[in-house]
């Protein structure tokens, strides 16, 4: 279980709150998402949870799986299996994707004391989860994130994501910047690793628009840092017709 | 006072020797650019003419705006009444336009703000002595938004070097636009050296333009030492046309979040040599700067660019770019390059970019095969490529090409 | 088939082929070895090759002047005309002073005080055979991972063929053996210590010494014509490729010693070679001097490909001792269509001035300039090159990637001259800077001279660090920060090692990786 417990963060340049008491528990399988307007501090949650040096935790903890996250650096609780899908992937020039993924791969492999995966045995899983992904086989040769379009790039995190199979994961507006295509073919993504039903998902997002494709499990919506509603799909729904500040208020 | 009375006969101009080495500048600090000064040896040394005998108004370009000419070197008062109603009026909204040549207030070091490790000081002894007499170091003072203020510089026919000096000062609050003409008398030897103090105080702004319409005979050094202040705005806006040799040279000290926007275009034909020269340190965060410069060169002609962005430690943010294109006519013609950078904080996004090339043959038959005859095509690349070199610059400064 | 797929431009394909299990993969995917590097990283530890060796040396008394010149050609037993073109040259040298428009100056080197000459003294009457060369030598070069002796050096390529390199070693001032000489001689190709071509192929040295660097080029390259005591020479006859990489490894050994190393390469008509050097040496406390010249001479058609890993020892992090790398390499492209292209590594020295040139002689001549510097600690480079365009339709690409980390200083000089009969020339030139933290240097400086009107010259340069962003990014998928700094460093010189020969771009990965530890976060 990922359990997050009355955290409190703030932007460690300027000491400014931004969550101000996020209570959430996610359990392997299920499927939360977090709606809220813009500037509510959704991100902010998925950049702590991964453990971005720029917040400081005030108060509060979270644990994974019983691990106390927040001890650990950013890479320990990746390879602890938490997969963070940016919103704005970064560009690595130089670095190809297979090479990226492979290296990614092999680094959480030798934290469980597994063998590296060979070149063979990798380029076969990459290969078959990119052709799920509708992502022909030249984007192995690429530079990561370099020159991809909007579409690419959520697909790469939706290939790392498929790949890591990480316990829990976290979508940070993963669907900005997508045609509808493309946003079909990243709820499928999600959608089959949900299936293996070991995996949670937080989906952090603005719009109803991708719960249509990912049915969430629990809706949370977002706001002044903290939640302050939780219910079913009725809530965005709820969201979808009277806007933020109707829910909110009500 | 006439312009007569301000010009000695060389029996009795104290300052006229024959040794014009003294104002040469150190073969030391020469080694760094890229033309060579050996025009101003040659300089003809004779004593300068007496510019009463001539029609300066017959020279001077057609001008909106405030009009301040400087002839020789020298304010022009009475010259015509030009800059009479100017000095008197203040209509321009310029808190002064001073002029007159304190001796007492001499600094020399003053026009180069960071006197010792300066490649850039100005050429010889500017200040010192002018083979004329005294020279004029006509100070422009802003502290409010100004009209418009035009400096016609006067190359008389003979003598050098001639010493030019300007201060140029905008204030917290002031807003100039000085855009400064250098013209000469036809065939027109002489070697003017000038010399700028700029400074631009946080909150003013100042565009600057240089347009350089000599005689092909003269020869020119225009030497400038820039301050700028934290959140200055400086432009600087050079056209280069005439003068055998030309060359712009400029060191400009930058503090933080300044805006600065150098902006140069050449157009050298045989016999000629255009350069200039910058050099850029930033010396406080986040400052933004863009160098860019066309060159048209032709006939045996000598374009110069060259540029150095210094970013020291403490200028992390620094974003600066800095270009410059050149379009050679012909096999004859020139191009000396030298865009350089010199960094030593990491959070920076510096680039510098050159290139080099003839007419494009793609476009030339693009628009031969719209039936356009070969010297349309090349006059209208031609212009064009000019043109974009000229696009970003004050009005005034695309009417004075 | 063997040469033919290893060898030309089929290498580089193969290169990340081989990295990524060839027959397992298939053929249409290119892998390169950021993974290898990674695996090693932790294997290895600071300078790995600062190792000494106990050798019985002999070396001459510390001090430059006539006599030392004779001394050093009367123990290479030269010819007349040598010592006198010595001698010419020491003269020469006393007139010129040392050179200081580089950016990093120096406290001048005293030259009296080094020694000119050091063999090991088990080396006095040459080896025959490998079997006499002392085996703590040659423990040494297997210290330095040299496939001294003639073996397999892919071993564990599944299926692949047998790839030999042929090395000549050299041992301060020495040539400790060549390997492979046979096969080589069968095929025409002549490589030996420059020594032995003076005394066997005579009027080769007599006409190509000296023709690309003259003597008086510069202070450096005179004073190592003065007293240069060994290197490599390198001939291919007409018409032939060169049937293995040509490699030779440096390593200064004696303290107090300089390394005066002279190479020279000549392809004849439509011929190809492909050189690779390697340099090591061990810790010192005092600054030791290196000065060598490079020649290549390319006839018509002849393609030269000249690979350098430079890791001389760099100096501890406060800047004490280390070596001063001042290199003169030029090659000349003397006849049409001969290629020259120059591919280094540099990570070590504490300072090197260094700036393989390409004269572009023959029309449609082609030269090439790979780069990667890394400077850390208070290393500081000063590195760049020359394209002298002078034939019809000469083409030029110039790809510099400094990499500056902690104090060092990194600077990249270049010269592209287009002269006016160099009609319908091009350049194409490229300079990254990558900083790593706030006390690092990185500068550039281009000079570009046109002189006609058809030619195209195109210069980009460009900065950046490695972002939070990037860091972060890496983490978040599990990787360790010095592992994520080794992959987007590599990622920043990819475009240069890949044009290294294959073990070599191994290497070069993992000493980038090495070189940075420690010095991120």
């Amino acid at each position: 279980m990922l359990d997050i417990k009355e955290l409190y963060a703030e932007l460690a340049e300027d000491n400014k709150a931004i969550l101000k008491g996020v209570s959430l528990a996610i359990k392997p399988g299920e499927v939360h998402a977090v709606m809220g307007p813009n500037g509510a501090g959704k991100s902010t949650l998925g950049y702590v949870l991964a453990g971005r040096e720029d917040y400081t935790v005030t108060t509060g903890n979270v644990t994974m799986d019983g691990q106390d996250l927040l001890e650990m650096d950013a890479d320990a609780r990746a390879r602890a299996g938490l997969f963070l899908a940016f919103q704005y992937p970064v560009e690595l020039p130089g670095v190809n994707v297979a090479s990226f993924l492979r290296t990614c791969l092999n680094a959480k492999r030798a934290e469980n004391g597994e063998e590296p995966m060979n070149a063979a045995v990798f380029l076969k899983l990459a290969r078959a989860e990119m052709a799920t992904l509708g992502m022909s086989d030249n984007f192995l040769q690429r530079f990561v994130n370099v020159g991809f379009s909007g579409g690419e790039k959520k697909r790469l995190e939706m290939l790392q994501m498929a790949l890591l199979a990480p316990k829990y994961a976290i979508l940070d507006e993963t669907d900005s910047g997508l045609d509808i295509d493309a946003l079909r073919i990243v709820a499928e993504g999600v959608n089959r690793v949900r299936e293996k039903g070991t995996t949670g998902f937080l989906i952090i997002t603005h719009y109803q628009r991708l719960l249509d494709y990912i049915k969430p499990d629990f809706v949370h919506v977002f706001a002044d840092g903290k939640i302050v509603k939780s219910g079913g799909m009725e809530i965005a729904e709820a969201l979808e017709k009277e806007g933020y500040s109707g829910v909110v208020a009500a | 006072m006439t312009m007569a009375e301000t010009l000695l006969p060389a029996a009795e101009n104290p300052f006229l020797d024959n040794d014009l080495a003294r104002y040469l500048p150190a073969p030391k600090a020469e080694t760094w650019r890229m033309s060579t000064v050996r025009p101003l040896k040659e300089a003809e040394t004779a004593e300068i003419d007496r510019l009463q005998d001539i029609d300066i108004e017959r020279i001077l370009p057609v001008l909106q705006g405030d009009v301040l000419v400087m002839a020789g070197g020298k304010v022009t008062a009475g010259m015509g009444g030009v800059n009479e109603g100017l000095a008197a009026s203040k209509t321009g909204g310029y808190a002064g336009v001073s002029y007159g040549y304190e001796a007492d207030k001499r600094r020399r070091g003053e026009l180069t703000p960071d006197k010792g490790t300066l490649p850039l000081a100005p050429l010889g002894q500017v200040a010192d002595a002018w083979r004329g007499g005294e020279p004029d170091r006509v100070r422009v003072f802003c502290d409010k938004k100004c009209q418009l203020l035009h400096v016609v510089h006067v190359l008389p026919k003979r003598g050098a070097p001639i010493s030019d000096l300007l201060d140029i000062e905008v204030a917290d609050g002031g807003e100039l636009t000085l855009i400064e003409h250098f013209v000469g008398l036809a065939d027109s030897t002489a070697w003017m050296n000038a010399a700028r103090h700029v400074r631009v105080a946080t909150g003013g702004k100042l565009t600057h333009g240089v347009v350089q319409n000599l005689p092909f005979t003269a020869l020119l050094t225009l030497t400038q030492g820039v301050m700028m202040a934290d959140s200055a705005d400086y432009s600087l806006q050079i056209i280069q046309n005439g003068a055998c040799f030309a060359r712009v040279e400029s060191d400009i000290v930058c503090g933080a979040e300044v805006a600065l926007d150098l902006q140069a275009v050449q157009h050298v034909k045989t016999g000629q040599t255009h350069d200039v020269t910058t050099r850029v340190r930033f010396n406080g965060p986040a400052p933004r700067a863009s160098v860019t410069q066309r060159n048209l060169v032709e006939g045996g002609g000598l374009s110069v660019f060259q540029g150095k962005y210094h970013v020291a430690q403490a200028a992390q943010k620094t974003d600066a770019y800095m270009r410059c294109e050149n379009l050679l006519l012909d096999d004859r013609a020139v191009v000396n390059q030298k865009p350089e950078l010199e960094i030593y904080a990491d959070d920076v996004k510096c680039s510098h970019g050159a290139s080099t090339g003839g007419l494009s043959d793609e476009q030339l038959f693009y628009l031969k095969a719209r039936g356009l005859p070969e010297e349309v095509a090349r006059g209208l690349l031609v212009e064009a490529f000019m043109a974009a070199g000229r696009e970003r610059m004050h009005d005034l400064m695309k009417e004075a090409t | 088939m063997r040469f033919g797929l290893f060898y030309g431009k089929d290498l580089i394909t193969l290169h990340a082929l081989w990295l990524f299990d060839f027959y397992l993969c298939g053929n249409d995917f290119f892998m390169p070895a950021e993974q290898e590097t990674l695996d090693q990283i932790d294997a290895l530890g600071g300078y790995k090759y600062g190792f000494e060796t106990t050798i019985e040396s002999d070396v001459a008394p510390a001090g430059l002047n006539a006599d030392v010149v004779r001394m050093i050609s009367a123990k290479k037993e030269e010819p007349e005309w040598l010592l006198d073109w010595r001698l010419k040259a020491l003269e020469r040298f006393e007139a010129m002073t040392m050179p200081t428009w580089q950016k990093p100056g120096i406290t001048p080197i005293d030259l009296q005080k080094i020694s000119y000459f050091s063999a090991p003294k088990s080396m006095k009457d040459g080896p025959k055979s490998l079997d006499e060369v002392d085996p703590e030598l040659l423990r040494t070069y297997e210290k330095l991972g040299i496939p001294l002796h003639e073996r397999e050096i892919l071993a564990g390529v599944v299926g692949a063929s047998e790839r030999k390199i042929a090395v000549d070693a050299v041992f301060d001032s020495v040539s400790v053996a060549t390997t492979f000489r046979e096969e080589l001689a069968r095929a025409g190709v002549i490589f030996c210590p420059i020594s032995e071509a003076v005394k066997n192929h005579p009027e080769l040295v007599k006409k190509y010494l000296g023709s690309v660097v003259p003597v008086t080029d510069n202070y450096f390259s005179a004073l190592n014509s003065a007293v240069f005591t060994d290197g490599s020479f390198v001939y291919i006859p007409e018409g032939v490729r060169c049937p293995m990489e040509l490699s030779t490894y440096f390593r200064i050994n004696e303290r107090n010693t300089g390394q005066f190393e002279r190479t020279l390469i000549i392809a004849e008509k439509g011929s190809y070679v492909s050189y690779l050097e390697g340099c090591t040496a061990p810790m010192r406390d005092e600054n030791q001097l290196h000065a060598a010249v490079v020649e290549l001479v390319a006839h018509e058609d002849a393609e030269i490909k000249y690979s350098t890993v430079q890791n001389w020892y760099p100096g501890d992090k406060d800047g004490k001792g280390g070596i001063f790398n001042f290199v003169t390499k030029r090659g000349l492209c003397a006849g049409a269509r001969s290629k020259i292209s120059w591919t280094q590594v540099e990570t070590g020295s504490a300072i090197t001035w260094k700036y393989p040139s390409c004269i572009l002689k023959g029309d449609d001549s082609v030269g090439e300039f790979y780069s990667v510097a890394l400077t850390r600690a208070k290393q500081m480079a000063d590195t760049g090159t020359k394209m002298i365009h002078l034939g019809k339709r000469t083409k030029s690409v110039i790809i510099s990637k400094g990499i500056s980390a902690e104090r060092g200083d990194n600077m990249y000089r270049g010269l592209v001259k287009i002269q006016p009969e160099a009609k319908g020339s091009r350049n194409y030139t490229q300079c990254d800077s990558l900083l790593i933290g706030d006390q690092c240097g990185a500068h550039t400086i281009p000079y570009i001279q046109v002189k006609n009107a058809s030619s195209t010259v195109e210069h980009e340069a460009t900065t950046s660090k490695i972002s939070d962003d990037q860091l972060f990014y890496c983490a978040q998928r599990g990787l360790e920060e010095q592992d994520a700094v080794a992959m987007i460093v590599n990622g920043f010189a990819k475009e240069v090692l890949q044009h290294l020969p294959m073990e070599f771009a191994v290497e070069a990965q993992k000493l980038l990786g090495i070189s940075l530890e420690g010095s991120v976060g």
